[in-house]
């Protein structure tokens, strides 16, 4: 056994939990936000899709509770299932802190205890660093830190299975670099302070670690020295060896070099122990004659079981085995397949998973057969040893590359997703929400920028890595190669290839004429044939440095397809205000220029921009020419500090703008708003920011966004899109507050905000709530206001016609008026009744509709429309009301340009509406009219018991009653008593004429000549029975009276009755 | 894990959004429909008492080898129907079948029922099958279950005003004839749609 000391870097060392190390931290670059992020505050970020997951490295399951799990995603945090993975949740978007998540596990003897180690460890070209370790104790509720801050990716967990408190970490330490904290960890006070109790070098980190579960004191870990550069990926050497320790960690031995293990350099190592029989061990190493290894004497010797490559392959991405808890000749290995073994790892066959490329399993200990996995598309869990999975449309935690927003009404967004395909989402439907039926793919792949034509959106580009480019054609489904060099350059380095196209390269639709395409590799080409040919219109705009274009991978096994190609143009803006003017930025650290169509390029480099960088995003200006955003990275240099330039004089001189922007989180991309100047937004790693002043101070703009990579932004039509690296596609729905706050607006008491004009869409909803479904943004006029405290007075909206009618009215008092009743079979509502009033912005979302028909306690219809009809077209008004405080803003309510319906169209449907709505409140008066004399009746009947003319009068009110009870079963159907009581009891007029109201509603159209005609005959059969109803007023109700009265008995009182009105 | 003797088979037909029947190979429950609404309910019957541990589910009607599983109509069956496969085998793992072991259904012979389950199988395939095909429909043989045959109509024959009587006067009268030790037969069909998901009243 080796002793401690000769693990030095690091060996015993006690770190606080509150120890940084280098990796990012988040502390805070010294500049005050420019505005309180209060005034913007009811801004929300909606997450639209897509509704499939992504790449998963973490699972966990509880013996004890068969159906809760977690998984951790690459860029999308932590989730949990409470249904066997038939649904997700995340759980750590609050605090959690980074979206990338290594390891989780929960302490087997409390399963409230959960810990999770953030950053991923098979660093592929995409992967992102994690900080440290975090925990809860209640379950995923709540997460605080947990140390650990430094150790970049974490690989692994294990909590011993009687103390909660004692816990190991894998921590494999920078991906980009070397650092010290990085190996074994151990903490015996629930990660409030740990002790690095196996560890090589700087290098090296660790990768796994497997614990013998007969005895805990007994384990094995792997330590793997690997880097990953922006052009190479290293996998193995010295650092990497298998250590065990049979006294908790206290001290270790390499066995590495026993007898019957692979002689050379070795590379990563996966390693597990049967729990039914503890002295067998499995090791899968990467090595020249690697392979899966068993040992059947507690690892000291051993002997390859299997050398297939399909086990091993790609090693530094997979390298997983586990032993089955229960047989000790079953063993499982990940690769991008899930293989089984049942003869002690010697043959295997596959079990079927949702998706390939596997990294994560947790086999319930007490049952085999319950079993979660993640893999590249997410994780899924079965409850038969593998037959059968959940699937993954249940968890969106698609990585995204970029966006692009189509020229669509409802606008798509499309974009490339990580190891999936292209895929395009709606921004909105036109139905209750946004799911899968919405979503259509386009050519290319996982790894492709897009360019949808805007002038004929069905036509898209679309690329994929290898320097693949598709045209696709949604009409035909035809997708036709027009690759620039159609030569498949798979397994080669980028120094043997004619172009070096990156994984992800630009590919941009000219602003000035959507039939000029750009595509880069080492050089900027143009086709203004759809592919048909292209020209190249520029020198290789890159270094060039060969040194850093040889094949990736090794020195076992090489890996090349495309994401280290090295030397390329990463970034290109066309300037949308001159159609000379184009802006290449490298992935090793060059920005060029060119104003003269490519005849000739400048380069342009900003002095102090560190060596190196990727130049990730360039953002030409909309307002002139000379004017360009750059945002380049360094983190995969392991430098995570942000870098953001302007210039405005063409690149001749640049100007540093991060102050606001912590330290260490590094962004990539960066956007200039088209409708305010000198607005900016930037995305990166761990957030998303907010510049007013072009730069010079920066403040979150993350909002509810969960804490997830940012690869890119866009703004469209006064939207921001965020193609997130975990968590799908997110819309902060409407900036034109961002557009409108400005010192003054930030001094103001109170201010109401001029709101976006809207489109009046009569099919759309935005009431989904349910796995697989997005939400739509609210319809109809959302309204902004702020307050600089919180108004003590009444603060009402009113939303006003064009001459100043009075449409709706709401407090934050609460309900305008209370609708009640119910039952089921009501279309329409949804309308928010209560105006929040808080400090900061505040936002209203109004339908449009106006009022509805007038209700009575317990009514129930069958399909009746209880909301009023909805506005036409139109200039309207909004007000909102502090005390004696008023404000007023005009917006238009636009019609929708998809819809063939003519003003005077949509007027005749609004009118008929509302004759329809108030013929149903008649009626509704009527009945209640009805049964307040009823009522009344009843009590005369009550009050005569002993009366000398008693009967007299007991008979003539019952009389009254049965005349009245006649003319109200006329008119409502008052047999029911449930909602759908109406298909046992036939509806009444109130019923036929609100279900008339809602075969009219719901589409822009005149209403057709028969529902008019419908319409007449309810109204005059309603009118018969209302006719009846007045003449009972007006003769036997007086007649009554008097008769009573007579007899000095108390007489009926004819009110109006309190009517209410429905919600809008 | 101890694996049952005999490994747990089930096929799962949903009868709509909310109802999926379970039909077992071998009996986890007496006969004689029983409805269970919650984990107390069905503190006597440990399949039916996992089976509503699955999320969603919210009722569970069981009765011999059939279990009708309603859910709150949340999660599509296809998704649920691992998980109830899995709580029914692990309470039948983890106990002797059945509220009583010594009800009719535990006390089944299954060797004997096995044996008449072929030789019933045999007389569905080459007289009754064949002779109800005439008329469009089909029976399904579905288990044995001590002595009792217990089979399902098909095609034609599902729905069919006349389906009592050629169950009683062709099918059973030709089991009997054939196989004497056949005490009767359970008709499980849903001739009115799902309106009867278990047993129907009739049998014996």
């Amino acid at each position: 056994m080796l002793p401690r000391a000769l693990f030095a870097a690091g060996t015993a060392t006690v770190l606080a939990c509150v120890a940084a190390s280098g990796a990012p931290s988040g502390a805070q670059a010294q500049a005050r936000p420019q505005y309180d992020t209060t005034l913007y505050r009811a801004l929300t970020w909606r997450e639209i899709g897509p509704y499939r997951g992504g790449r998963v490295t973490a699972v966990a399951g509880i013996v004890s509770q068969p159906y809760v799990y977690y998984l951790g995603a690459t860029g999308g945090g932590v989730w949990k299932t409470v249904d066997g993975g038939m649904s997700w949740e995340p759980v750590s978007d609050s605090t959690v802190m980074a979206g990338s998540i290594g390891a989780i596990a929960v302490a087997p003897s409390d399963p409230n205890v959960v810990y999770v180690g953030t950053g991923e460890s098979p660093p592929r070209g995409n992967v992102s660093p994690g900080n440290g370790m975090w925990k809860s104790t209640d379950a995923g509720r709540t997460w605080r830190r947990a140390g650990l801050q430094g150790a970049g990716q974490i690989a692994h967990l294990h909590v011993d299975p009687r103390n909660p408190d004692l816990v190991y970490a894998a921590a494999l330490g920078h991906i980009f670099g070397p650092n010290d904290e990085r190996g074994v960890f151990r903490s015996r006070d629930g990660g409030a302070s740990w002790q690095n109790v196996l560890s090589r070098d700087a290098q090296a980190g660790a990768i796994d670690l497997a614990v013998d579960p007969t005895n805990p004191r007994i384990m094995y870990a792997a330590l793997w020295q690997v880097r990953r550069s922006p052009w190479a990926l290293e996998s193995g050497g010295p650092g990497s060896g298998l250590f065990k320790s049979t006294d908790a960690g206290d001290t270790w031995t390499e066995i590495t070099r026993n007898q019957g293990l692979p002689a050379g350099t070795i590379g990563k190592i996966g390693v597990t122990v049967s729990p039914a029989d503890p002295d067998r061990v499995w090791a899968i190493v990467e090595a020249e004659e690697g392979g899966v290894f068993r040992s059947d004497n507690g690892g000291r010797t051993w002997a390859r079981v299997n050398s297939d490559r399909r086990l091993r392959q790609r090693a530094w991405y997979y390298t997983h085995i586990y032993a089955d808890p229960e047989d000790d000749e079953t063993v499982y290995v990940l690769n991008t397949g899930f293989y089984k073994s049942v003869d002690g790892g010697k043959t295997y066959t596959t079990i079927r998973v949702p998706h390939g490329d596997n990294h994560a399993l947790w086999i319930a200990r007490n049952d085999a057969r319950r079993m979660i996995n993640g893999n590249d598309g997410g994780a899924n869990v079965s409850y038969n040893g593998g037959a059968t999975w959940t699937d993954q449309q249940n968890q969106p935690t698609a990585q995204m590359y970029h966006a692009f927003a189509t020229s669509d009404f409802h606008y798509r967004v499309c974009g490339g997703q990580q190891d999936n395909s292209t895929i395009c989402v709606p921004f909105r439907t036109d139905g209750g929400g946004i799911t899968w039926s919405d979503y259509y793919r386009l050519g290319g792949c996982e790894s492709g920028y897009v360019a949808v034509r805007p002038d004929r959106p069905n036509v898209s580009y679309a690329g994929c890595y290898g320097g693949q480019l598709d045209r696709y054609d949604l009409a035909t489904g035809q997708e036709r190669s027009i690759m620039v060099w159609p030569e498949n350059p798979m397994g080669w380095g980028a120094d043997s290839l004619k172009h070096r196209f990156q994984w992800t390269y630009p590919i941009v639709l000219s602003p000035h004429d959507p039939n000029i395409l750009y595509v880069t590799s080492q050089y900027v080409h143009r086709s203004t044939n759809e592919g048909q040919t292209w020209e190249t219109i520029s020198p290789d705009l890159t270094r060039n440095d060969k040194s850093k274009q040889g094949p990736s991978g090794g020195p076992i096994t090489k890996d090349n397809t495309s994401v280290e190609y090295y030397g390329t143009i990463f970034a290109l803006a066309p300037s949308p205000r001159d159609a000379n003017v184009f802006w290449a930025g490298s992935d090793d650290g060059l920005v060029h220029i060119t104003r003269d169509g490519g005849a000739s390029w400048q380069n342009v480099t900003p002095r102090d921009l560190p060596e190196w960088a990727l130049i990730s995003i360039i953002d030409a200006s909309p307002y002139d020419p000379g004017t360009a955003y750059v945002a380049a990275t360094r983190y995969k240099l392991d430098d995570f500090a942000p870098y953001l330039y302007k210039t405005t004089d063409f690149g001749r001189s640049w100007r540093k703008i991060t102050a606001g922007i912590p330290a260490t989180h590094f962004v990539r991309v960066v956007r200039a708003d088209p409708d305010r100047r000198g607005l900016l937004y930037a995305g990166g790693e761990f957030g998303v920011y907010v510049s007013f002043d072009d730069g010079a101070r920066w403040q979150s703009l993350r909002l509810n966004l969960p804490v997830t990579p940012i690869h890119d932004l866009i703004v469209h039509r006064t939207d921001l899109i965020a193609a997130t690296h975990g968590r799908g596609f997110w819309v902060l729905d409407d900036l034109t507050p961002l557009h409108q706050l400005t010192d003054q607006v930030a001094a103001s008491a109170t201010h109401l905000f001029q709101p976006r004009d809207a489109y009046r869409l009569a099919a759309s909803g935005s009431g989904v709530d349910r796995t697989g479904f997005a939400r739509n943004p609210p319809d109809g006029i959302v309204v902004r206001y702020a307050f600089k405290n919180a108004p003590k007075e009444e603060v009402t909206l009113e939303f006003l016609d064009a001459a100043g009618g009075v449409i709706r009215s709401f407090s934050n008092k609460g309900r305008e008026e209370e609708a009640e009743g119910g039952g089921g079979g009501f279309f329409g509502g949804g309308q928010a009744e209560t105006v929040p009033a808080e400090q900061g912005m505040n936002q209203f979302a109004f339908n449009m509709r106006h009022p509805g028909f007038k209700r009575f306690p317990g009514m129930i219809m069958w399909g009746a429309r209880s909301s009023g009809p909805m506005a036409v077209p139109g200039t309207y008004q909004v007000r909102l009301r502090v005390g004696d405080w008023s404000e007023t803003r005009t917006v238009q309510y636009l019609k929708d340009p998809r819809s063939a319906a003519t003003q005077a169209d949509l007027q005749a449907q609004f009118d008929l509406l509302t004759r329809i709505r108030d013929r149903v409140s008649e009626a509704n008066e009527a009945v209640i009219r009805i049964r307040d004399i009823k009522s009344q009746l009843d009590d005369v009947i009550k009050r005569v018991a002993g009366h000398a003319d008693a009967d007299t009068i007991t008979k003539a009110a019952r009389g009254l009653t049965t005349r009245l009870s006649d003319v109200e079963g006329e008119i409502y159907q008052v047999r029911n008593r449930s909602g759908q009581d109406p298909l046992n009891f036939p509806i009444k007029l109130n019923n036929k004429l609100g279900a008339l109201a809602s075969f009219l509603d719901g589409s822009d159209a005149r209403p057709t000549d028969q529902a008019a005609t419908v319409f007449e005959q309810l109204s005059a059969a309603l009118q018969t029975h209302l006719d009846r109803l007045e003449a009972v007023m007006e003769n036997d109700i007086p007649a009554f009276n008097a008769f009573v009265a007579e007899r000095n008995v108390p007489a009926v009182i004819l009110r109006e009755p309190r009517a209410r009105r429905a919600a809008g | 894990m101890t694996q049952a003797a005999t490994p747990i088979r089930i096929t799962a037909e949903p009868l709509d959004a909310r109802r999926c029947k379970f039909l077992l190979n071998r009996p986890v429950h007496a006969p004689g429909a029983r409805t269970y609404a919650s984990a107390d309910d069905a503190a006597d019957a440990p399949v039916a008492q996992a089976v509503l541990a699955v999320p969603g589910v919210c009722e569970v009607v069981a009765s011999g080898n059939v279990l009708t599983v309603v859910q709150d109509g949340a999660r599509p069956w296809s998704a649920l129907e691992p998980l109830v496969h899995y709580a029914v085998e692990t309470a039948v793992v983890a106990s002797t079948p059945g509220p009583s072991a010594s009800s009719p259904a535990a006390a089944v012979s299954p060797s004997s029922d096995d044996a008449m389950f072929d030789r019933v199988s045999d007389i569905f395939d080459s007289q009754i099958n064949p002779s109800v095909a005439q008329h469009g429909g089909k029976v399904e043989l579905l288990d044995v279950q001590d002595g009792f045959v217990v089979l399902r109509m098909m095609g034609g024959c599902q729905g069919c005003g006349m389906a009592n009587v050629t169950l009683r006067q062709g099918i059973e009268a030709s089991l009997r004839r054939a196989i004497p030790s056949v005490k009767g037969i359970r008709d499980i069909t849903d001739h009115a749609a799902g309106a009867n998901p278990y047993f129907a009243s009739g049998t014996k």
